[in-house]
């Protein structure tokens, strides 16, 4: 378990995590389309992570830019572009270009302004992309486009397949990009910085700048996600940029477990698996299976799901 | 090296630094004493940037500090060891090195030598260091950026007598490298033994500035320098 925890090397119960999600395709062929939505949302948890867990941003607007990548990259093939990587690639550019300005305003804050702030972000745009609904749609969202078989081979089925593979490639790609970023001294100054920003002023660092980057790359990975989801679901509504998105990505990486790029990919899971259940057994209550499952993790200890598997292999 | 002119500052609306004046030359290490709460950390703290600054001024070879970044001062050459250790709990003894590490004699090899047992700590989080692993950690994390001059905050509060004896053994060899320091210390017999020069303050200024070697030799002066109230060279 320890391995899931350590930022230079990998080891066995990782390759039991990726191996899970292969056989996933195999064992559970009639739910890929969950799986899809599970990846795609464990993808915006990592950009989460990136911020709030390993860099200590407070946000409580992190939809906004899922939901900005969704609408890009709806907008690439409305407009003609049906290649699927890069119109999926402008989505995560045009993410953190709106990111950048966003975060002058949102960094040099913090604690409770700072999530009010982030907050404000993600209501404001909601509200924008509400009233612009000749670009997004408006409650009616964003539909009939779609994009060219990817790669020139694998079309787009019913079945989910190829949404499938696409996701998990793509999740697969930011886990290795994140998981390299975080080992090396940026990730570790980083870290340094959700320690003590202070202290890391006070040894030369330009925490400002550090902060800044973290927040753009972060906005590009939920950028990502949403670009993947209006591509896997041919369907970008406002609620992809809701404060309910930005809350529920919370809860999965609080429930996973913060800091700790696992944490938030195990959260997404658990999340969307019992909202399903819950969903099939009370469509208008399964917020109550969600919040019963937080209070218990918060309650059981320190960071969620992960922290808990921790503790038991020490016990073990 | 460092010159303080004047300098008057605090925290907040308080003033605690009133006119304080003081100089230091190149590799001198020079002991600030005093009761608790008359103004040594502070001192030191306005020096790093993070105390408030009101009027009177800072000069490190010669650049002026005053109203300059935290990071700027750093990146001049000032590296400070804050009395609660502030190291990184979450990094590992190496990470903690690493992120403030700038080009210089101090690379990390010679920093383990002069702290064998972070070397066999090296992977550990600083969270579970020992306090007078956190302290050494703490030190090395300040010569790892390689400055001109150190502040230390009572880098002995604490510790175990053997791990102080450790801790001066390596303050000792790191004055044998040209370095500046200030140390503000509540071991006297420790402050009187590793510095050059003994400053004390009372009320926020300097009240005595003078040799270390004459209080070496009679301690009494130096509990009469402490003591009495009115003190004034």
């Amino acid at each position: 378990m320890s391995g899931l925890l350590d930022r230079h090397r990998w080891a066995w119960p990782e390759a039991m995590f990726w191996c899970g999600w292969i056989a996933v395709f195999f064992l559970f062929p009639d739910r890929l389309s969950l799986s899809t939505q599970i990846l795609i949302w464990s993808m915006f948890a990592l950009s989460l992570d990136l911020v709030m867990g390993f860099c200590g941003i407070l946000s409580l607007g992190q939809a906004f830019f899922f939901g900005v990548g969704a609408y890009a990259t709806a907008w690439t093939a409305l407009l003609g572009w049906h290649e699927p990587i890069s119109a999926a690639l402008v989505g995560a550019a045009v993410a953190a270009l709106a990111a950048l300005p966003l975060g002058l305003l949102v960094l040099g804050l913090s604690g409770l302004r700072q999530i009010m702030a982030t907050l404000a972000i993600g209501a404001l745009g909601l509200e924008a992309a509400n009233r612009a609904a000749g670009v997004t749609g408006g409650d009616d969202g964003l539909q009939g486009f779609g994009f060219a078989p990817l790669l020139g081979h694998f079309r787009w089925s019913i079945f989910g397949q190829t949404s499938f593979f696409y996701a998990l490639t793509g999740f697969a790609l930011v886990f290795l990009l994140l998981r390299h970023l975080l080992a090396a001294p940026f990730g570790i100054t980083l870290q340094g910085i959700r320690d003590n920003a202070t202290r890391m002023r006070m040894l030369g660092v330009r925490v400002g700048r550090y902060r800044l980057l973290a927040w753009t790359i972060g906005a590009a990975i939920a950028g990502l996600a949403g670009a993947l989801g209006a591509q896997t679901t041919r369907f970008v509504g406002l609620d992809s940029m809701s404060l309910d998105a930005s809350i529920a990505v919370l809860v999965m990486l609080v429930v996973g477990g913060t800091g700790r790029l696992y944490g938030g990919p195990i959260g997404a899971a658990v999340y969307m698996i019992v909202h399903d259940q819950a969903a099939n057994w009370n469509p208008y209550h399964w917020m109550a299976a969600i919040g019963v499952l937080l209070i218990l993790v918060v309650r059981l200890g320190r960071g969620g799901l992960l922290g808990l598997m921790e503790q038991a292999w020490a016990r073990f | 090296m460092l010159r303080i002119d004047s300098l008057s500052g605090g925290w907040g609306a308080t003033t605690i630094i009133d006119g304080c004046s003081l100089h230091l030359a190149q590799g001198e290490i020079c002991a600030l004493l005093g009761r608790n709460g008359v103004g040594k950390t502070t001192l030191l703290e306005l020096i790093t940037g993070r105390a408030r600054h009101r009027a009177g001024g800072i000069r490190m070879n010669g650049k002026n500090l005053v109203g300059t970044a935290l990071h700027v001062r750093a990146r001049a050459g000032l590296a400070h060891v804050p009395q609660q250790r502030e190291v990184f709990p979450s990094l590992t003894v190496a990470e903690n090195l690493d992120v403030a590490a700038r080009p210089g004699s101090w690379t990390r090899r010679r920093l383990l030598d002069l702290f064998p047992s972070l070397a066999a700590r090296l992977h550990a989080r600083a969270a579970h260091l020992s306090g007078g692993e956190q302290q050494m950690l703490a030190i090395a994390r300040a010569l790892a950026s390689n400055p001109c001059l150190l502040l230390m905050d009572e880098p002995s509060e604490g510790l175990a007598p053997v791990v102080v004896e450790q801790l001066v053994a390596a303050i000792r060899a790191m004055a044998t490298d040209g370095l500046t320091i200030l140390l503000v210390e509540q071991n006297f017999h420790v402050a009187i033994a590793l510095s050059d020069r003994c400053l004390v303050m009372e009320r926020g200024r300097i009240v005595h500035d003078g040799p270390s070697t004459a209080l070496r030799r009679s301690p009494s002066d130096l509990a009469d320098l402490l003591f009495q109230s009115n003190i004034i060279t």
